[in-house]
């Protein structure tokens, strides 16, 4: 069942991002709804329960993207890893305010590496099949400003639906990754 | 802790059997696997579509009731002007026509045209593309370009899988496309931008071009057919080396928001 749901939940995502935010969101605006999803994940169930969900969430993206296929995955497993090396998020949880700052912060760093990763990709792709214009990024736009808040306020929601409805559907909290003590 | 903890093992092999994944998936070798995934994602992704479109158009209906009053009175003005131009348009189709049974010319064709059904689009906002659902058995091939309504390009093939293709809109920067100023007959090379702007470069020092000149494919090269809308000029300036022109090109369609386009398959 647990299994299940974590399915529902990613190829939802995934879905969401390819098909229907285009139509409310200009483009280089759109959130990263799949982003969202893995820092979730990672600090709900933590890295090693969520690895394999992490790379089909990755696959899936690298699907419909233009990217070389496992790139996505790359970046998402790699984010999540580095994720769980902060294990002072999980300890901060019942501190509502300062816990909603750091996962902010863990966003905005969490989605420039993960575009630095595509951006990187499409550099490859096109250093190998030689092509003449390569992808631009612009870190300094308002789009791209507008695309971090975004992705910050979806994983403030994706949290919170999947807390909700995990303890819901499972009738038992989905365990929490909490940091291990040497 | 130590380095060979079992979640840093875990990691590395994952990254591990992904690079491998990525190095298999260069020079399109990745292609029968996506090919099967959006294909077997494609009726979701479609659904989905259409479902999000109707929802889009509900609220900016809300949001534009006020302005629905003054701009249903611009397109009263504009349809009578257009009737009227309709009506000499057709009296030159007529001559053109005429003079072309005269000169013994053949009438000239049509594209073919395939239309499909925008099932996805970029998902990162870098790239600008979209996916389409008609693929390798309906017979498109890499490098067609793809319209909207009458002759406005957007983009060009560039993936084709079993049941879907990608088409690279002309917004994107890897999107390069042969063209001319439609008054002036200036040429110069469309690229895209990061966001939705598009720039057309190379354009020599003695052409003339206007802001608000139509731009369109020039045929050069013979991948595209020539007079496919591209957009209008917005404001002209030089290049870095000041060997050229540029100029800032308005796209014609609305590439935020596509639903159905057209794959010329023949021209």
């Amino acid at each position: 069942m647990k299994n299940f749901i974590l399915f529902i939940f990613c190829v939802t995502a995934v879905f969401f991002q390819l098909s229907i935010e285009g139509s409310f969101f200009s483009s280089g605006r759109i959130p990263d709804l799949a982003l969202a999803l893995v820092i979730t994940l990672v600090i709900s169930i933590g890295f090693e329960k969520s690895a394999g969900w992490l790379v089909f969430t990755g696959l899936l993206i690298d699907a419909g993207s233009g990217t070389i296929f496992g790139t996505a995955a790359l970046a998402y497993v790699f984010i999540g890893w580095a994720i769980s090396h902060l294990a002072a998020v999980a300890d901060i949880r019942f501190r509502k305010i300062l816990f909603a700052a750091s996962l902010g912060a863990i966003t905005v760093f969490s989605e420039i590496t993960k575009d630095l990763f595509f951006w990187a990709s499409f550099r490859l792709k096109g250093y190998y099949l030689h092509q003449l214009f390569g992808m631009r990024m612009n870190f300094f736009s308002l789009d791209y400003f507008l695309k971090i808040i975004y992705t910050v306020l979806a994983v403030y929601f994706i949290y919170y639906v999947f807390r909700r409805s995990s303890r819901k559907l499972l009738q038992e909290p989905i365990k929490l990754a909490r940091r291990k003590r040497f | 802790m130590t380095f060979f903890s079992r979640k840093n093992i875990k990691f590395l092999s994952i990254v591990f059997a992904l690079l491998i994944l990525i190095s298999v998936s260069f020079r399109g070798a990745d292609n029968p696997l996506k090919g099967f995934v959006l294909g077997a994602s494609s009726p979701f992704l479609k659904t989905f579509r259409i479902f999000s479109g109707g929802t889009a158009d509900f609220f900016n209906f809300l949001g534009s009731i006020g302005d629905l009053k003054s701009e249903n009175e611009k397109l009263i003005q504009k349809n009578q002007g257009l009737l009227a131009e309709n009506a000499r348009f057709k009296d030159i189709e007529k001559e053109n026509g005429v003079l072309r049974k005269e000169f013994g010319l053949a009438p000239k064709n049509k594209f073919d045209i395939e239309a499909s059904f925008v099932i996805a689009q970029d998902p990162q906002g870098l790239g600008n593309y979209i996916i389409v659902d008609k693929g390798n058995d309906k017979g498109i091939r890499t490098g067609m370009p793809a319209i909207v309504s009458d002759g406005i390009l957007i983009g060009r093939v560039t993936d084709v899988y079993a049941n879907t293709a990608k088409i690279t809109l002309i917004t994107d920067s890897a999107s390069a496309i042969n063209a001319e100023a439609q008054n002036s007959g200036a040429k110069g090379i469309v690229n895209g931008e990061y966001g939705l702007g598009i720039k057309m470069n190379m354009i020599s020092q003695a052409q003339e071009i206007k802001e608000g000149d139509a731009v369109i494919t020039s045929g050069l090269g013979g991948e595209m057919p020539r007079g496919l809308v591209i957009g209008k000029i917005s404001r002209i300036d030089q290049s870095k080396d000041k060997l050229f022109q540029e100029a800032s090109v308005l796209p014609e369609a609305d590439l935020s928001d596509l639903r159905i386009v057209f794959l010329v398959t023949k021209f």
